[in-house]
């Protein structure tokens, strides 16, 4: 805080509750931000950071507590009325029209203040705004013309021309170069000394140490504190962020004894994303036959687009993918799920099944050309109903016939469909991205066994999670992604989730 | 072929352009907001139709314009109703309309107005501008036409600045392109394209009645024979702007204008191909340049908050 | 059998399936009525003499039939490409190509044996309604564009083909109307019952329903089409191959219209003529919506467009035009009240949802009892 801190704060969140279906995002969570200072909120993901930033903003309500600036009680039902009230948020997607420029945006936004402004007059204030905090942002260039890096910028601006005393920032610097982000630090630091207050979500130890006054942070859903950053170091941040853990090697399901082949090789593998977050730089593993390579990272560090690369949904800019040796990067998903590769895909509404179709297409759809499933194409429908028959059974499908429609059941038995769809065919690699995600604890435990239990039978399976517990608990080996990059690669046995946190964090470790 | 000759092409073409102009303009602002009208024929007959009721039944041409406008608008708020209250498909309820509106205007045609007082009690005559009516070759084109001619090149200008220099046509731009930010910036998606869509309806209205009131005052069967179609093709070919759609129009017109007076003179072109431009120019440049031809991101799909 | 009885046995998918459509049609024919009273004339004689010219003897059966039969050949088409999430607007124009194609093969091949040459013309206009509906497939798949767009284009490019070579290559000297000379009696399809026009092309359109149920239900490429359909990502995911399928579904799609005008052309017409089809691609997207995509519904709502067009000519009106438009009103009425019947049913169905996932934060342990709404 600057030396002429304020006495009291000017925003204050208060024992702040809110829960979704199935999880409380917010459990009395407090936190205050002064005028003119940056606070930062920390936490994994799914720590909460996200919901009590969309509270304050008036995107969420929350179920109890109360948000107050200036010691007033506010009643937000929209960001409209967190507008009026000065408190903006730049958000990870950015709410720009990507058709108009920034003066025309700058238009729109303000007109719903009830400031009404023509396109000139929005093309002053840009240049104006622009000129006071250096940003260099060109009111009549097209936003989808700009760089990432500018269009963060003229969202700020938006922020600013609407008087925001009240700045939210959620991982701002996750979309920028590091050119860009330093250029960003620098302006929050002016801004900051013009009196705006600043809250800063980010998962980056040594950035939120660098440029934040205070930093606070959350661990599922529960406020673990708030320190001042000069006495916080990247360890006490890691610790407060991950748990309990310490120094101490973690009881991990053990060191296997693995083959000396790996099945799946992949060299100097680099994807591109739509976006920037996503892409995969570079990336070598080696998965060897019964074992767990967990893959650590934040959201958005390239696991996602790493598995669907060596699954052949996406396409590989560079590098090789080597199976028992063969190349296989140019062959289609077919060809792969033929020579053994199943995939588990991270978003299971979007491409994990088909919602319309009933569990036993979904189930045989992957192997239907199987001379045992058809012939000449017309599907064997004796032969498919046996087959599955016996996986709802040995997968434990509760379903109340196989004609059922997959997208009616619910989310662990959507994802039991898929995995006895993969399993089934006993592949010799599971390919797995966020299989446990938003399930409820019993289809959480039911994953794992599947997942031990493919292992056990030799297969070499890379498993994805933000979720550090889950990872150590079912790894042999846990690689960490950071940026797309390969951080590290550590024995499951003996990691610390300290050790893994700072990986994670973009701490380079010797 | 003479200079004469040409000076009459030119003439033919921009008469034929202006009902073409109406409806297309209207897509333009339209589309621009996030929603396709499949049914500009629809619109565009209906108009034609309501407008010759109009006549019939008043007598006045103001008033025939006024019904044709409305009918435009009808067949909008339809189209708007399935659409936006009822989440109907944008493109089925449109084709499902435009079989609506020529089983319709068909039927009453018939029914209602009898199908042999089909001869309008008046039409849109011609206003001739004093003096630039004398230039040479390009006067008689442009300036002895009649006000709902000129009112429709005025309408490029008008629709240009209206999209690009106020604050509604920002909004539209912005629902069209993305409804969720733009809802997030405080404009309202549904009350904005509901606008738009009206908008639309009264000028492919207006562009129906033209094409009836402003020729021989007679409503057939089908009179639009597809121009709504060629319309949206403008629309696409002109890249979703109000100028490339004039422009579009003007060379689809032109082609028309060339096409009838090339089966007189005996040129070794088919005809039919000539007809059929308008639509291969647009597949394309739409194959072509598909970098280009970026629709709005939002066309044809339905907000829901 | 399977998805119809399926079909029946969920209280949803049977007022979903069977009582919107029906209940629409109802509602069509009472606005038609109303209409017709506006107008001064008795709905009910007015429908007593469709119902007559319909069904009323054979030769009206007759005439309801190949009135039915171009009309279902297109919509089975238009389902299959729906049925992938694939929009095929264009059906009207690859009848006019189909049809076109079928009475090149006619004028072009006279040395096949007589049996043979309808046939032949019917493959040609299967063949060619599927290269038509193809190029759309193919930008689509490969160039990102819109099906809607392309193939609604293609219809009018289709049309002057057709009208290019009956006034060009195929125009009959001194003839005042652009049509090809009548084909010779062996080139048309056989009338099956005499006093009837009842032709062969009945056994195509009958085949045509077994095969697409057997096609969509009983196949590996019927498999991958509904996949495709329910979710495009999900499929490439799966191992299917997108873009192709996109081509083959369009092509097949393209096929079918292209043989209901191949059928019209040899089997109704008896020649090539301008304006063959008076919009049935157009009125088959309706049909195929109003029969819910399944083929007995299909068979249904065609054989009702079929019937009022026949019926139409029974009315007692002064113009002609007028039966067709008076199909066209009721079509249109149909369809229009089964889209809003369908959106009135999906939004109570997602407020229904949204409280089920409220009261499920309550209730802990769903995951024991089995679940799910059967599907179509």
């Amino acid at each position: 805080m600057p030396d002429d801190a304020p006495t009291r704060p000017m925003l204050v969140a208060d024992q702040i509750t809110k829960s979704y279906p199935g999880v409380v995002a917010n459990h009395e969570v407090s936190i205050d931000l002064y005028a003119g200072e940056i606070h930062a909120v920390l936490g994994e993901n799914g720590a909460g950071k996200t919901t009590l930033m969309a509270i304050i903003y008036g995107l969420a309500r929350p179920d109890s507590g109360e948000v107050r600036l200036d010691g007033t009680p506010l009643a937000l039902h929209s960001p409209k009325d967190a507008l009026s009230h000065g408190i903006g948020f730049v958000q990870q997607h950015f709410s720009l029209i990507p058709t108009l420029t920034v003066a025309q945006n700058m238009v729109l936004s303000l007109s719903n203040s009830g400031e009404k402004v023509s396109v000139g007059e929005g093309t002053e204030r840009v240049r104006a705004l622009s000129a006071r905090y250096g940003l260099d942002v060109p009111p009549e260039a097209l936003v989808s013309s700009l760089s990432v890096g500018l269009q963060q910028r003229a969202e700020l601006l938006k922020a600013l021309a609407r008087n925001a005393r009240v700045l939210i920032l959620d991982e701002p610097t996750s979309v920028l170069t590091p050119q860009e982000s330093a250029e960003l630090s620098d302006l929050l630091t002016r801004l900051a000394a013009d009196g705006v207050g600043i809250f800063l979500i980010s998962h980056k130890l040594e950035e939120v140490l660098r440029i934040a006054d205070r930093i606070s942070v959350l661990r599922r859903g529960r406020m673990i504190g708030t320190v001042a950053a000069k006495t916080a170091t990247q360890r006490s941040l890691a610790e407060m962020m991950v748990g309990e853990l310490s120094d101490a090697p973690v009881v991990s399901a053990g060191h296997r004894p693995r083959s000396e082949t790996p099945r799946l090789v992949v060299e100097n593998l680099s994807v591109r994303s739509e976006s920037k977050r996503g892409e995969v730089h570079d990336v070598s593993l080696e998965l060897f036959p019964g074992e767990v390579l967990g893959i650590a990272g934040v959201e958005g560090s390239g696991q996602v687009e790493m598995l669907e690369a060596m699954a052949g949904v996406r396409q590989v800019t560079h590098g090789r993918i080597r199976l028992d040796g063969d190349d296989i990067s140019s062959l289609t998903v077919r060809q792969r799920q033929r020579r053994g590769i199943a995939h588990i895909a991270a978003d299971r509404h979007a491409a994990g099944f088909v919602a319309s179709l009933s569990v036993a297409d979904n189930l045989v759809v992957p192997v239907a050309g199987d001379r045992r499933f058809s012939q000449g194409g017309i599907l064997r429908r004796g032969a498919i109903r046996d087959f599955v028959k016996q996986a709802i059974e040995d997968f434990d499908i509760r379903v109340a016939g196989p004609d059922v429609e997959a997208g009616t059941l619910s989310g662990g038995n959507q994802q039991r469909v898929v995995i006895a769809r993969e399993f089934s065919r006993q592949p010799s690699v599971v390919l797995s991205c966020f299989a446990t995600r938003g399930l409820d604890f019993a289809s959480i435990v039911a994953v794992h066994e599947r997942v031990r239990a493919m292992r056990d039978a030799g297969a070499a399976v890379a498993y994805a999670s933000v979720d550090l517990d889950e990872l150590i608990a079912l790894s042999d080996r846990i690689l960490v992604l950071y940026q797309g990059r390969v951080a590290g690669i550590v024995d499951a046995e003996g990691a610390t989730s300290e050790r893994l946190g700072l990986l994670m964090g973009g701490s380079v470790l010797t | 072929m003479t200079l004469d000759w040409f000076s009459l092409l030119l003439v033919a073409a921009i008469a034929l352009a202006a009902p073409l102009l109406f409806a297309a303009l209207g897509e333009v602002i339209s589309e621009t907001a996030g929603v396709i009208n499949i049914e500009l024929e629809g619109m565009m007959l209906v108009g034609a139709f309501t407008g010759i009721a109009g006549a019939l039944a008043s007598g006045n041409i103001a008033v025939a314009f006024a019904s044709a406008l409305a009918g435009g608008v009808l067949v909008a708020a339809v189209q708007g109703i399935a659409c936006f209250i009822f989440g109907a498909n944008q493109v089925v309820a449109g084709i499902v309309l435009n079989i609506l509106a020529l089983g319709a205007t068909t039927f009453l045609l018939v029914s209602a107005l009898g199908a042999d007082v089909t001869k309008s009690a008046v039409t849109l005559e011609r206003l001739p501008i004093p003096i630039l009516s004398d230039i040479p070759y390009i006067g008689r084109a442009l300036f002895d036409q009649s006000i709902a001619v000129y009112l429709a090149y005025l309408a490029v200008p008008a629709v240009w600045w209206l999209l690009t220099r106020t604050r509604f046509g920002l909004a539209l731009k912005a629902v069209g392109e993305r409804p969720a930010a733009a809802e997030s910036m405080g404009v309202n998606v549904l009350k904005s394209r509901w606008a738009a869509l009206l908008l639309c309806g009264a000028l492919a209205g207006i562009g129906g009645g033209l094409l009836t009131l402003g020729g021989l005052g007679v409503f057939t069967p089908n009179v639009t024979k597809g121009i709504g179609f060629i319309a949206l093709a403008a629309v696409i070919f002109g890249r979703w702007k109000p100028v490339g759609a004039f422009g579009a129009v003007m060379l689809f017109s032109l082609v028309d204008a060339f096409q009838i007076r090339a089966q007189a003179l005996g040129l070794p072109i088919p005809y039919q191909l000539l007809v059929a431009l308008p639509y291969l120019v647009t597949i394309i440049a739409l194959a072509a340049f598909v970098s280009r031809m970026r629709p709005p991101a939002a066309l044809a799909i339905n907000y829901e908050r | 059998m399977g998805s119809f009885s399926r079909l029946m046995q969920h209280r949803r998918g049977l007022a979903e399936g069977i009582l919107v459509p029906v209940v629409s049609v109802v509602l069509a024919l009472v606005t038609v009525a109303i209409i017709l009273l506006m107008v001064g004339a008795n709905p009910l004689t007015a429908y007593a003499s469709m119902l007559d010219a319909s069904f009323g003897d054979p030769y009206a059966v007759s005439n309801t039939a190949i009135k039915t039969m171009p009309r279902l050949l297109a919509a089975i088409g238009i389902a299959i490409a729906i049925r992938a999430n694939l929009w095929n607007i264009g059906a009207e124009g690859q009848i006019y190509i189909g049809g076109t194609a079928a009475a090149g093969a006619v004028l072009v091949l006279p040395v096949l044996p007589a049996p043979m040459v309808p046939l032949v013309a019917i493959v040609a206009g299967g063949i060619a309604g599927a290269v038509w509906g193809a190029i759309p497939g193919f930008l689509r798949a490969y160039r990102g564009i819109s099906e809607v767009i392309t193939s609604l284009m293609l219809v009018y490019v289709g049309i002057q083909i057709t009208q290019y070579l009956l006034e060009g290559p195929w125009a009959v000297p001194l003839s005042t109307f652009p049509a090809t000379a009548p084909f010779e009696p062996y080139a048309k399809l056989p009338v099956l019952i005499p006093g009837t026009i009842l032709n062969a092309g009945i056994f195509v359109a009958i085949a045509a329903v077994a095969v697409t149920w057997f096609l969509v239900d009983r196949t590996r490429f019927g498999l991958e089409l509904r996949a495709l359909g329910g979710n495009e990502t999900a499929s490439a995911y799966l191992g299917i191959r997108v873009k192709g399928m996109i081509v083959l579904t369009m092509a097949l799609s393209g096929a079918f219209a292209g043989i209901a005008g191949a059928v019209e052309v040899v089997g109704i017409r008896g020649r090539l003529i301008e304006g063959f089809s008076p919009g049935f691609g157009f009125e088959a997207i309706a049909i195929a919506l109003l029969g819910r995509l399944h083929p007995i519904g299909m068979v249904a709502a065609a054989l009702l467009f079929g019937a009022l067009d026949a019926g139409g000519a029974g009315l007692q009106t002064s113009a002609r035009g007028v039966s067709s438009a008076i199909v066209m009103v009721a079509a249109g009425l149909s369809v229009g009240y089964v889209l809003i019947g369908m959106g009135a049913m999906d939004r109570r169905a997602k407020r229904r949802k949204a409280r089920l996932a409220l009261s499920r934060v309550d209730r802990q342990d769903t995951a024991a009892t089995p679940e799910g709404k059967v599907a179509r």
